[in-house]
């Protein structure tokens, strides 16, 4: 799946300016581009609009070369859209079982019937102890569970906003391995400030300088 | 989408310390709305209790000219009326003196009322009795049980029954025997059935036109002072449940407005308001069911301990509040914390 955002404008109430004008943006399906700017550039921004978490002051979000709003986010996210968060944001009291399946689980899937591989993928991720409450893992452990959750529901786009933020770098590195592996399966955009990340996706886009479809800058 | 089975799994997972905590507070509030009603129930009944004794369901006919008395027959047959309990009259005083042991000179004053008229201030007395005032006991005078003698020191009255304690003095204060029904009265009692007790001015007028007797209550209501009815009306007045159902309402909102982030969570997975206000409705219910249960044996217990048995309809309506509250504040709670859902998720996100 491509995703395509059009003349996208985001002002945030009390702003000064807008975090995003008339803002371009092509991923091609099944690539992986990182989103790199400095803080405020509307990194974050344009991924919600992308991941129809915000609805945009003016501008179209089209995925596939399909017209898409928030109206049909509930259709879309956690099943053919799936987010690895800037902060994690798991449940905090629940275990990282609970965590994983809860996306699948979400959308009309029995528990029972996922727990099986979301067992598996946490594995795949490197956590062993699936019950273990989120609120106890480190960071890199929940960025992992993250990681894993997007995964179940074997998404065709899955969208990562400062996944390594808060990490060290090895782990962040691996936590950005996991993600940018996905592009042979799904499109993949991922917003980060670190450059080793962004030079492991296909493509880097800088935010904050518009660019047209065809026109992003790729990094080397 | 949700399940139904899986959002209300889901709902039961997400009961946490923070719902036992909104829990304990909902079980107090409950046990305050449910113990207020028992309290402004005890208090209205136990008025209602006093009232009576103190004689609110009596009326007395008294004679318009001292010197033409009452006919005993007329006031004695109101007691077969519909809505009369008890209906009688004091004949006269006892002129020949009674007293205590042989050989005393000091008289035991002594009452002559028609039969039935005990009753009108003693429920309880059996018909035709002898019976003591309370105030002759308390002073030594003469006990139940004892003989009483006339002035040739035979025994001539033998009281069985002590009166405690009556609203009117003359039963109190005299040994009370029972004469003749037609005999002419000075004063005619009636007491009334708690259903009929405005009508008691109509019989008593309807038998002694207005000619010949006075009609009052015997006791007067005192203006500005609530009856026990308005006591009540008032209390629940106050609506009790509502306050109670705003307090829960409030306090479950404060505990969603501290989970909006994991609220954010699930809209992330594509969960929509309709499903966040069912999950967050589970898990209320999951939380206030046991709160409401331990209200109920709390306040039952308290209730026990403080009065005993409690009519079943004050439990009833206890009940009933407690239960609007709970399902009220369950509601409000809910509906808010579907619209709390609202808005930028992104933001939601980072108010942790």
């Amino acid at each position: 799946m491509s995703v395509e955002l059009r003349n996208v404008t985001v002002h945030y109430p009390g702003a000064a300016s807008p975090v995003l004008e008339g803002y371009n943006l092509h991923v091609p399906t099944r690539t992986s581009t990182a989103l790199m700017g400095p803080s405020g550039a509307g990194k974050s921004t344009a991924l919600a609009v992308a991941g129809l978490l915000r609805r945009p002051d003016a501008g179209e979000v089209l995925i596939n070369d399909r017209l898409r709003t928030v109206t049909d986010a509930p259709r879309l996210l956690g099943g053919e859209i799936a987010w690895v968060l800037q902060s994690v944001n798991l449940l905090p009291r629940r275990s990282a079982l609970d965590n994983v399946v809860l996306p699948a689980v979400a959308r009309g899937s029995r528990r029972r019937d996922v727990e099986q591989r979301a067992v598996e993928l946490l594995a795949d991720v490197g956590i062993s102890d699936a019950d273990q409450p989120a609120r106890t893992l480190s960071g890199g452990q929940a960025q992992r569970v993250g990681v894993a959750r997007a995964l179940l529901g074997v998404p065709s786009v899955l969208i990562a906003d400062e996944p390594t933020a808060n990490l060290d770098l090895t782990t962040g590195r691996e936590i950005a391995e996991l993600i940018l592996d996905l592009a042979d399966t799904a499109t993949v955009l991922i917003a980060t400030h670190d450059p080793r990340v962004a030079a492991m996706a296909d493509r880097t886009v800088e935010v904050g300088k518009p660019v047209t479809t065809g026109e992003s800058r790729v990094a080397s | 989408m949700w399940r139904p089975e899986e959002l209300v799994d889901e709902a039961r997972r997400n009961v946490g310390p923070a719902h036992m905590a909104f829990g304990f507070l909902a079980t107090l509030i409950l046990l305050g709305v449910m113990g207020y009603c028992l309290v402004a129930a005890q208090q209205a009944l136990h008025q209602e209790a006093d009232r009576r004794a103190a004689g609110s369901l009596i009326w007395i006919a008294t004679p318009v000219d001292p010197a033409l008395p009452l006919d005993g027959s007329t006031c004695t047959n109101l007691g077969s009326w519909p809505g009369v309990a008890a209906a009688g009259g004091v004949a006269s005083r006892t002129s020949e003196p009674i007293y205590a042991y042989p050989g005393s000179r000091t008289p035991v004053p002594v009452a002559s009322l028609t039969p039935g008229a005990l009753r009108v201030f003693v429920p309880e007395a059996p018909a035709g009795t002898v019976a003591l005032g309370g105030d002759l006991f308390a002073l030594g005078t003469a006990a139940p049980g004892q003989w009483l003698y006339d002035s040739q020191d035979r025994p001539v009255l033998h009281p069985t029954m002590l009166v405690s304690s009556s609203p009117l003095g003359l039963i109190n204060s005299t040994v009370i025997t029972t004469t003749l029904a037609d005999t002419d009265i000075s004063t005619c009692w009636i007491r009334m059935e708690p259903g009929a007790v405005n009508s008691g001015n109509d019989v008593l007028s309807f038998a002694f036109p207005s000619d010949e007797a006075f009609v009052t209550p015997f006791l007067e209501n005192p203006t500005g002072v609530l009856t026990p009815a308005q006591q009540w009306r008032a209390a629940i007045g106050a609506h009790p449940w509502l306050i109670g159902a705003a307090v829960i309402a409030a306090s479950a909102i404060l505990l969603a407005w501290t989970r909006r982030a994991e609220t954010a969570v699930y809209r992330t997975f594509g969960t929509t308001r309709t499903a966040l206000t069912a999950m967050t409705a589970v898990e209320l219910a999951t939380t206030l069911i046991p709160s409401l249960t331990a209200a109920v044996i709390g306040v039952s217990l308290l209730a026990a301990a403080r009065w005993g048995a409690v009519p079943k309809e004050v439990v009833l309506l206890a009940l009933a509040q407690g239960l609007a509250a709970t399902i009220t504040g369950l509601a409000i709670a809910a509906g808010v914390s579907g619209t709390l859902a609202r808005g930028d998720i992104t933001q939601a996100l980072r108010d942790r």
